[in-house]
């Protein structure tokens, strides 16, 4: 009897064994002594895998084909599992090592001292927040000393991520996040989108199979990164793909960083030097081949990876580990022309951890970049600040699904808010990472119900309840959008111009943009808040102004604007766009500075010129008063020339009313064309 | 409600016929000369046996014989509102009027068939002069009131609806309409607490339950709003307004799937109500169901090409559709009164046009 119950006890000790450690299959002879072909196999394969596996540093990506061909074989092995799930935490699919990791705890529970680490990291980049923190809670040491110090850290950090996790994916942003397409994306690794400001070119780097020498990378095995360009059509697709060439792109790794809102001006990624950062530009169709940026960007032998322009072209904002920064890699901003240091964003931007991926809006005041730090979810995080009244504001994280538990960075977006780009690894890829468009769908717009009472008594027709339309949150990007084409008016021929951006209450250059010299294409952003005067000149051409008033705070606007160049000639007319009067006087108000010592140089570098200034009004009130005014109003612009020092004799001018339209009076928009002030070339 | 209008005038008749009563036992005893009186009695009678058309010609008959004879202008007046000829009824109270200037009863009357015809400013006047003549004449006031919350005066309908319950305060219309005043100056207690006064003076007046509980909506007590909805529709079973607005009430309170349960309700009860095809449409969008919220808001749009709601709602499932015609449907929706729709359409880059 004692016997038996001892029998018993030890059977059941063994079944307990047993199952406390699932059923732990080792590839042996005794599990697999019928197929020893295949076992060989497998054994093959785990080894191959444990070779790439075991390096320092370790080559998972490499590894983890072999071992999913083992895994085929004998899925039950707690080994094999544990380093799958490993592999897989160190790829592009990281959230695939869940399953794997947990298979291999459930087979055995001391499969490695870290496992609980290990199953904190798969939930967390799953997004599962609660079950991650208890596996993180699990996996703190009890130790304490110095190394238990930091690791106890890293640990909190990690729990942290998975509150800011769980807080983000409580309200998550109304988005639609679409794979950009096989015209964009390949089989092969396709990421680092840049945009112009209007999305009609978008530059993104590629590993695929038809890059520039067509070797592969003996580091990673993949091919060498080149830069691709798409453009988008007018019904919003994307072009196919087109490698840029020669001579921006090289045997080795290019790869696009930034692209200037206009499209003309690019940064590239070089790996000189630990990274340093260079700048093409384009001529016509071709991308010049890239210069390095100068010193105050690239130090030694620091690692610069990420850039934006300004709206204005004139500052760099850049990603550099170089030392005596707040973390690993900061954000820093430098004047382009001039001779300052570069500038470290501050701790409001920059944290102890990393920061990367910068980008300006071309509203010139919100930043986007990626950290580390601040509220993310894991990895890197995309945030936005807004420089006001002299300091950024607290990143704001993009939110869910836009970040998730693994890096996203090198965000971009475009002038009107609307649309994000950036790259991930998805399911919905067309293979390794892929460039994805989000669509910002801003906050939930509310349905209206409608309803009705009987409100009065003695009455049958009821009366319907009155709503007020919910308020809607006016579009956040606050630029305008000017762009269109250059052409000469006689040869209807695309130019290449200088384009000047003119704050004219601070008579002040803002910038200067040359269109395209194949297209004539240009494209400036005008940030909401300025008296714009744009001019359009070239050598040889007449200058032609317009004038976009752009109040603060104006929402989001595209304004296409094609311009036609004159040549100097006799009987030639251009319109005054930024000379202002006061209303209902014949007084120039500051504003009009530029305009008028833009016509004084014209008529100082052009001494035979003679003009005649003119007056036009639209055909409201009473044309005799118009007639004088406009007049009175002529009169006042040659008087300033002549106190300026125009000899009297060169000028001419005349008040014309309403006698002259540039358009039909009927329309405010025609009105307001036809009350101007112009030049006619009457000698040169 | 009609039947309320008729109460009204029978009343107003019976008052009539109490004095013209004390004639009828005279004018049994009277000379062939009073022919005249001994008609009028007998249309009277008639008049009270709803035998209109015979009563009628009584009075035509009593007013050939003796042409000042006022009471019979008023009796006939009566008479042909009961029959909707309000133009001639109108002519027969001016008569009375001119006859006998000091009464109110004609006043009331002529309001009343001018109110019939449409001339409200002409009625609310005859109203007034009865409120003055005899201010302890509820229905006055009570009539006033009505036609100057049409007019969306509600303070002045506060006023004399104020006036109809102090001069009778059993008057249930005027403390329901009172309510209604009150909701629509925004002071939902009071609302909710005259609603519930009218209800307890007149426990069949219904639609009270349904505008208590959208007072109740307003004034934060949706469980309230819930309960008063719950009790009509186990009274009344056939009003499609009624699952309407519970609808829109289990809408706020974030039960979309009970909102979607009661506007189908109303959709089966009468197929062409636009504000329960809408409403349902809404409920859709918020259950993330955009395939049946665009339909339904088409079909609102149907029934009524100038629903600017509906629009905006189609607007908003298009979009969730990635159909462009979102953009239309937000511009339409602001072309027809709701700006929010110009704001859609400019945050969702909907382009210039």
């Amino acid at each position: 009897m004692q016997t038996l119950l001892r029998i018993l006890f030890l059977l059941g000790t063994l079944l307990w064994a047993i199952l406390a450690n699932g059923q732990n299959v080792e590839f042996s002879k005794d599990q697999f002594g019928s197929d020893k072909d295949g076992l060989k196999e497998a054994q093959r394969e785990i080894k191959l895998g444990d070779e790439w596996y075991d390096l320092d540093p370790p080559r998972y990506e490499q590894a983890l084909p072999h071992y999913l061909a083992a895994q085929k074989f004998n899925p039950n092995n707690a080994r094999l599992n544990l380093r799958i799930g490993n592999s897989y935490l160190h790829s592009g699919f990281k959230p695939r090592a869940l399953t794997y990791l947990q298979k291999a705890y459930q087979l055995n529970a001391d499969v490695d001292p870290n496992i609980h680490y290990y199953l904190g990291r798969g939930l967390q980049l799953n997004a599962k927040w609660t079950e991650a923190i208890a596996e993180y809670k699990a996996a703190t040491p009890a130790t304490s000393g110095k190394n238990a110090a930091a690791q106890v850290a890293a640990i909190q950090r990690k729990i942290k991520e998975c509150e800011n996790g769980r807080e983000l994916m409580a309200r998550p942003v109304r988005a639609f996040i679409d794979n950009a397409g096989p015209a964009v994306n390949s089989a092969y690794a396709d990421y680092g989108p840049v945009i112009s400001a209007d999305e009609s070119v978008m530059l993104f780097t590629s590993r695929r199979d038809n890059s520039t020498g067509k070797q592969r990378d003996p580091e990673t095995g993949g091919f060498f990164e080149d830069i691709y360009q798409s453009t988008r059509g007018s019904n919003g697709q994307w072009s196919a793909a087109r490698n840029l060439g020669a001579p921006v792109n090289t045997d080795g790794h290019d790869a696009t960083v930034g692209l200037a809102p206009d499209g003309q001006r690019m940064l590239v990624y070089s790996e000189d030097n630990g990274g340093d950062l260079d700048e093409s530009d384009l001529r016509g169709v071709a991308w010049r081949k890239p210069q390095k940026m100068g010193g105050r960007i690239n130090t030694g032998k620091s690692h610069e990876s990420s850039a934006a322009y300004t709206p204005d072209g004139r500052t760099l904002y850049f990603v550099s580990d170089k030392p005596g920064g707040l973390g690993s890699r900061d954000i820093y901003k430098v004047e382009i022309e001039g001779r300052g240091p570069a500038v470290n964003l501050g701790s409001v931007i920059n944290t102890p951890y990393g920061e990367e991926g910068v980008f300006l809006h071309p509203d010139g005041k919100t930043m986007y970049f990626s950290s580390e730090g601040h509220n993310s979810m894991g990895g890197y995080d995309i945030f936005k600040s807004v420089f006001e009244n002299g300091k950024w504001s607290t990143p704001e994280n993009l939110g869910w699904p836009i970040n998730t538990p693994d890096d996203d960075v090198f965000f971009v977006i475009s002038a009107s808010g609307r649309h994000g780009y950036y790259s991930s690894f998805r399911d919905d890829g067309l293979g390794s990472k892929d460039i994805y468009q989000i669509t910002f769908l801003g906050a939930e717009k509310q349905p209206m119900l409608s309803q009705e009472d009987q409100l009065l008594a003695s009455r049958i027709q009821p009366v319907k309840e009155t709503q007020l339309a919910p308020p809607v949150a006016i579009a956040t990007a606050q630029v305008t959008i000017l762009k269109g084409v250059v052409t000469d008016e006689a040869s209807k021929q695309p130019l290449e111009a200088t384009i000047d951006v003119v704050d004219n209450s601070r008579n002040e250059l803002i910038a200067s943009f040359r269109s395209n010299a194949q297209s004539g294409r240009y494209l400036v952003s005008l940030p909401s808040g300025v008296n714009y005067g744009i001019v359009v000149r070239q050598e040889g051409y007449l200058f032609h102004s317009e004038n976009f008033d752009v109040p603060a705070g104006a929402a989001y606007s595209e304004v296409i604007k094609d311009i036609a160049l004159k040549k100097l000639d006799v009987g030639v007319k251009v319109v005054l766009n930024n000379i202002f009067f006061d209303f209902d006087k014949a007084t120039l108000r500051k504003e009009s500075t530029a305009e008028l010592e833009r016509l004084q140089k014209l008529l100082v570098e052009t001494p035979a010129l003679r003009l005649e200034i003119s007056g036009h009004t639209d055909n409201v009130g009473n044309a005799a008063y118009n007639k004088d005014l406009s007049q009175r109003r002529a009169k006042a612009v040659v008087d300033y020339l002549v106190a300026k020092g125009t000899d009297k004799a060169r000028l001419t001018f005349a008040g014309y009313g309403d006698n002259q339209p540039v358009a039909p009076n009927t329309t405010k928009g025609g009105r307001q064309l036809n009350r101007r002030t112009e030049f006619k070339v009457t000698g040169k | 409600m009609l039947k309320i209008f008729t109460l009204a005038g029978a009343l107003c008749l019976t008052a009539a016929a109490a004095q013209a009563q004390v004639d009828t036992v005279r004018a049994s005893t009277l000379p062939p000369a009073q022919q005249a009186e001994k008609l009028y009695n007998s249309g009277v009678t008639k008049y009270n046996g709803k035998n209109y058309r015979a009563a009628l010609q009584d009075f035509d008959k009593a007013l050939a014989l003796r042409p000042d004879f006022a009471k019979a202008y008023y009796n006939r007046a009566t008479t042909r509102y009961e029959l909707k000829d309000y133009q001639p009824a109108v002519q027969d109270y001016d008569q009375a009027i001119k006859l006998d200037p000091n009464g109110y009863t004609a006043y009331f009357g002529r309001g009343q068939a001018k109110e019939a015809l449409g001339q409200k400013p002409e009625a609310e006047q005859d109203y007034g002069h009865v409120t003055e003549a005899k201010p302890d004449y509820a229905p006055a006031w009570y009539y006033r009131g009505a036609l100057r919350f049409e007019k969306a005066d509600y303070k002045a309908a506060k006023a004399d609806f104020d006036a109809a319950v102090k001069a009778d305060p059993n008057y249930a219309y005027a403390y329901h309409d009172r309510a209604s005043a009150e909701r629509q100056l925004g002071d939902f207690p009071a609302a909710v607490q005259d609603y519930t006064k009218a209800l307890s003076l007149q426990p069949d007046l219904l639609p009270a339950l349904l505008n208590r509980a959208a007072a109740r909506r307003r004034a934060n007590d949706p469980k309230g709003a819930l309960a008063d909805y719950n009790d009509y529709l186990a009274k009344k079973t056939d009003n499609p307004t009624a699952y309407t607005n519970r609808g829109a009430a289990r809408y706020e309170a974030a039960d979309y799937k009970g909102a979607v349960e009661d506007f189908s309700k109303a959709i089966e009860l009468n197929d062409q109500y636009a504000y329960a095809w809408n409403n349902r449409a809404a409920a859709y969008l918020k259950l993330e169901d955009y395939p049946k919220a665009a339909a339904d808001a088409s079909k609102a749009i149907a029934l009524n090409p100038q629903y600017a709601e509906a629009y905006l709602n189609r607007g908003h499932a298009r979009e969730m559709l990635r159909d462009d015609q979102a953009c239309q449907d937000w511009r339409k929706a602001a072309e027809l009164g709701l700006e929010a729709g110009s704001s859609y359409a400019a945050a969702s880059g909907c382009g210039s046009e």
